[in-house]
């Protein structure tokens, strides 16, 4: 152990102690005492030292022992870890952007999805309520990636997440793709994995927008997420196209597999109509400080392009049987990132 | 009891400012703007230029690029360190 701290014996002064430290979402959390800390770095087998990435902004060492802290801080089971050790990697990346997401002052989370065996392994939740409340591996993962942004990154809210007003998804967001129920091929296949490995995604969440089923015809719905994707004033209609994520219920997808919508067609489909004429955005002007923003626009036949192709559009199939609708998740300016989960994705010089 | 720290025991060197600043605090100090090489960026920083040495007395204005990152990162804060007194560092938006 690289630093042990002695804190309150009692419960409520220990957690009162850690919140006063700024180590918490504001939570109750699970005191990181060594026995609990030692348990999670035993699930993963490695030195407590390995780094496992540099977490901007400030650039922190995230260790698999602090990982490990924080893991047990937001309720992690150890079987966990090696989830939030490939969703860290993952964050890191450039083009992820992290560094921006921590600081920036618009309502960005990073939103988990996970593929392959792991999720039965830890009883994700992919279906019902999947982005919802009620499941430990859900909750407590993405909690987890929370508390490293604060405490390893240094995104303490107010001091270095500047966001104006936040959103939920900053406490928690992971789920899983619901590939039992799906009629298309898992979306970790299509980077190259095959069916027994795992992979977690990470996307940047500005929002989320409920997309109900008005009618059943395809086409229509199709067009409803659309023009769901085309609302005026998210952040990308002034930066230039941004890639975003569809979650599709089993049920809808099969319907829209079953009339020819292959995956990569429902892609191609919001593509062609996920665009807003030039007309509906503020004028340049009008614009309050960013008065460049329309050089990163990308016009065709007058209209600005929402993703800059249908590939930016990432569709996952989540959520419960019954017919239901879609949940559109707004990107921001990052890049997806994706990693695989393995049980040796642990430790090593990065 | 006994706790294992959550927190990383390094990263930038670079104090983040974690009390209101004041006109008083800053004056005559140099300050650092951290550009991401956004057209829109320039554009902020042409007006908090003529802000910061009119309204604030701040003495100098020095620009550092990052042309290959949307915000700041710690290294590049550290860099700007060792030319101003404290950094205005913006990401995208």
């Amino acid at each position: 152990m690289t630093e042990t701290l002695t804190i309150p014996d009692s419960l409520d002064d220990a957690l009162a102690f850690l919140y006063d430290q700024g180590w918490t979402d504001g939570l109750p959390v699970v005191p990181p005492t060594p026995d609990r800390v030692e348990k999670m770095l035993a699930a993963v087998g490695g030195d407590g030292s390995a780094v496992i990435a540099h977490v901007p902004p400030l650039l922190g060492a995230a260790t698999l022992e602090n990982v490990s802290a924080n893991a047990v801080m937001a309720g992690c089971l150890s079987e966990y870890m090696p989830v939030l050790v490939a969703a860290i990697r993952a964050m890191c990346r450039p083009e992820f952007n992290l560094a921006g997401i921590q600081g920036t002052g618009d309502p960005v989370a990073p939103g988990l999805i996970l593929n392959g065996p792991i999720r039965a392994a830890i009883n994700i939740n992919c279906g019902e309520n999947a982005a919802g409340p009620g499941c430990r591996a859900n909750a407590a993962i993405g909690r987890a990636v929370r508390l490293v942004l604060i405490n390893v990154g240094g995104a303490a809210p107010g001091v270095v997440d500047r966001a104006m007003l936040g959103q939920p998804a900053k406490y928690t967001f992971c789920l899983g793709e619901n590939e039992e129920h799906s009629p298309w091929e898992p979306f970790h296949t299509g980077l190259g994995l095959n069916l027994s490995q795992s992979a977690v995604s990470v996307v940047a969440v500005e929002h989320c927008q409920f997309i109900h089923p008005i009618s059943l015809p395809p086409e229509t719905l199709l067009q409803t997420i659309a023009d769901a994707m085309c609302v005026v004033g998210h952040s990308k209609h002034f930066f230039g196209p941004r890639p975003v994520t569809v979650f599709i219920p089993p049920a809808q997808a099969s319907l829209l597999d079953k009339l020819g919508f292959t995956k990569a067609k429902v892609q191609e489909f919001l593509f062609e109509r996920a665009r807003i004429p030039v007309g509906r955005l503020p004028k340049h002007e009008d614009a309050y400080y960013w008065s460049g923003y329309v050089n990163e626009l990308t016009v065709v036949d007058g209209s600005a392009l929402v993703v800059a192709e249908p590939g930016d559009i990432l569709v996952y199939v989540v959520g419960g049987l019954d017919y239901g609708g879609v949940l559109y998740l707004g990107g921001w300016d990052a890049r997806p990132s994706f990693e695989p989960i393995e049980s040796d994705n642990v430790g090593g010089p990065q | 009891m006994k706790i294992v720290s959550p927190v990383a025991s390094n990263g930038s060197s670079v104090p983040i400012a974690t009390e209101p600043v004041t006109h008083q605090s800053v004056r005559g100090l140099t300050a650092v703007f951290v550009n991401n090489g956004q057209e829109g960026m320039r554009t902020i920083i042409d007006r908090m230029s003529v802000r910061l040495r009119d309204e604030w007395g701040i003495a100098g204005i020095v620009e550092e690029h990052t042309p290959t990152s949307r915000a700041a990162p710690a290294e590049i804060l550290d860099r700007a360190a060792e030319v101003g007194d404290f950094a205005i560092a913006g990401a995208a938006t």
